[in-house]
């Protein structure tokens, strides 16, 4: 037996608190039929909620969920849609802001792990971050040869650096392809990459010598080229350094990493 | 407001086959939220296909239904994508699909009062004055109706259209699948709704389990659907229609062919009613 219809605002509350935590007490104002019950009927909002957010993130974040498991993967989601209830306005940024959700969550993903989500989560950001220039190496033709110091290269808003200790990009990639499940392989050493948005358009991730890696961190933390030459003087021998770093910069400038120069 | 014919529902996995063929479509329908971004892939495909297409915006977060404020930076953005793409018509979902800031990412129901109807109404408006242009509320798909609710839902979706003077978009599927769950008769639907009002159709297929049928966009169209189509189409003369496929999604030339089905059904609904 239904009890009146309360107001508008506390009904969509018990509705919203069905829908979020499966609390039952709207069942009592929902219309039921032999063939379906109420809480049957409210069972399809309950399920498709959570079954919504997983599936956005299985979106962003297929990689991870090969790496971990279905379960597992559906169970971090839906912990993580617990502590934080979506407050966006697509679904897609919910998805988004699950690695910061995860920074309060130390532990709770193996390092390959964790190195994967931040790997797909650059693939995904890249996509439709802001347009911005990609001038290429004809940037450089502007450039006075006395103000070299001084010039501050500009990075693209679809640029990610990331250190990955482990072989994370070519597994992504062996597991987009449907390749054979496979252990992740630690790497000898840290490897620097880059994640972007080309000027075609297409997502592109490469791995970075050392000075291309400067360049690169310097474009995202606003220093400038003298700057970047003090930093590889630790890395290379000294007589090497000025010719890496254009080097560097011309590879950035023609892949597009770098939306333009700026001097003075 | 002069679009005419039948749409398809813009997704990416067909941009490249859109831009490379032309296929026979009159317009398509773009899901606002997808383009509400910085930049990038997306909006340069839309821009692309804007270039040889009419397009209409279809939102799925005004949540014109809930007690919480609208979301001003929203409408702002989704007036700002509209000058950037001219889009025919601006069309959301007569739900809500949130409360005190959060969002479900659903298409929530409303109880069928006079309370809701002022509510919306009022909100509607200030939507419409906000985006400068009139603006489309569709019928969405339910599977739990509040009780003691003194209204009809096609009386509902016409109480509000009426005192907000917004258009409708009549999901043809949608009254299918609420008529299933919830055992109303589909045609007095049609037969209640201001034929005046309506704009645009929507055309989907749905997944049905026997007591409970439920709308996914992951099947073509049904039969009763189809049959529920010819039934408006009778009714309400040519209003532009599409195709949705969300799930699943097949290959161009596939919706094509559905795309050709439904106009074979207009054509003859119309010179039956001839």
């Amino acid at each position: 037996m239904s009890a009146n219809l309360p107001g508008l605002a506390p009904l969509l509350d018990a509705f919203q608190r069905h829908v979020l935590d499966d609390d039952p007490a709207v069942a009592e104002w929902v219309r039921a039929t032999p063939a379906l019950p109420a809480a049957r009927r409210l069972a399809v909002y309950h399920e498709a909620y959570r079954l919504r957010l997983v599936e956005v993130c299985t979106h962003d974040y297929a990689g991870l969920q090969t790496l971990i498991g279905e379960d597992a993967f559906a169970a971090l989601v839906l912990d993580y849609a617990r502590a934080r209830p979506s407050v966006y306005r697509s679904a897609r940024d919910f998805s988004a802001a699950l690695p910061d959700w995860l920074q309060d969550e130390p532990g709770r993903l193996p390092a390959v792990a964790q190195e994967m989500l931040r790997f797909e989560r650059a693939l995904a950001d890249a996509l439709d971050a802001a347009d911005a220039p990609q001038p290429g190496t004809e940037a450089l033709a502007a450039i006075d040869p006395a103000g070299w110091g001084e010039l501050v290269p500009l990075a693209h808003p679809a640029l990610t650096r990331l250190t990955l200790g482990w072989d994370v990009p070519a597994l992504w990639a062996e597991m987009r392809a449907g390749a054979e499940a496979r252990a992740p392989r630690r790497t000898e050493a840290p490897i620097e990459w880059a994640v972007w948005r080309a000027p075609d358009l297409m997502t592109q991730y490469v791995s970075l010598p050392v000075a291309e890696a400067a360049v690169l961190d310097a474009a995202l933390a606003g220093d400038d080229f003298a700057t970047i030459c003090e930093t590889l003087c630790a890395r290379l021998p000294q007589q090497e350094v000025a010719a890496a770093a254009v080097t560097a910069l011309c590879a950035a400038l023609g892949r597009g990493q770098l939306a333009g120069l700026r001097t003075g | 407001m002069s679009l005419t014919g039948f749409g398809l529902g813009l997704r990416p996995d067909h941009y490249a086959d859109i831009l490379a063929t032309h296929p026979a479509v009159d317009w398509f329908e773009a899901l606002t939220e997808n383009y509400l971004v910085p930049g990038g892939k997306p909006l340069s495909w839309l821009t692309r296909v804007r270039e040889h297409y009419p397009l209409v915006l279809h939102g799925v977060s005004l949540s014109i239904g809930s007690t919480a404020p609208l979301d001003r930076d929203y409408l702002q953005a989704v007036k700002a994508l509209a000058a950037r793409i001219e889009p025919e018509w601006i069309s959301d979902h007569l739900c809500w699909t949130g409360a005190h800031g959060l969002n479900l990412h659903d298409l929530l129901p409303l109880p069928y009062t006079e309370e809701a109807v002022a509510h919306v109404a009022a909100r509607v408006r200030e939507v419409q004055d906000v985006l400068g242009r009139q603006i489309l509320l569709e019928n969405v798909s339910s599977y739990a109706e509040f009780a003691h609710a003194p209204l009809t839902e096609w009386q509902f979706l016409s109480a509000v259209a009426e005192a907000a003077d917004c258009l409708i978009l009549l999901d043809i599927n949608n009254i299918h699948v609420g008529a299933r769950n919830h055992g109303y008769d589909p045609l007095e639907y049609l037969d209640g709704v201001p034929a005046a009002r309506i704009r645009q159709h929507h055309l989907a297929g749905h997944l049905d389990l026997g007591e409970l049928v439920i709308d996914t966009h992951d099947h073509p169209v049904a039969d009763p659907v189809w049959a529920l189509y010819a039934e408006a189409v009778r009714r309400y003369g040519p209003v532009p229609a599409m195709i949705e496929r969300d799930d699943r999604i097949p290959p161009l030339a596939e919706l094509l062919a559905e795309l050709d089905h439904a106009r074979a059904i207009a054509r003859h609904a119309l010179a039956e009613a001839a």
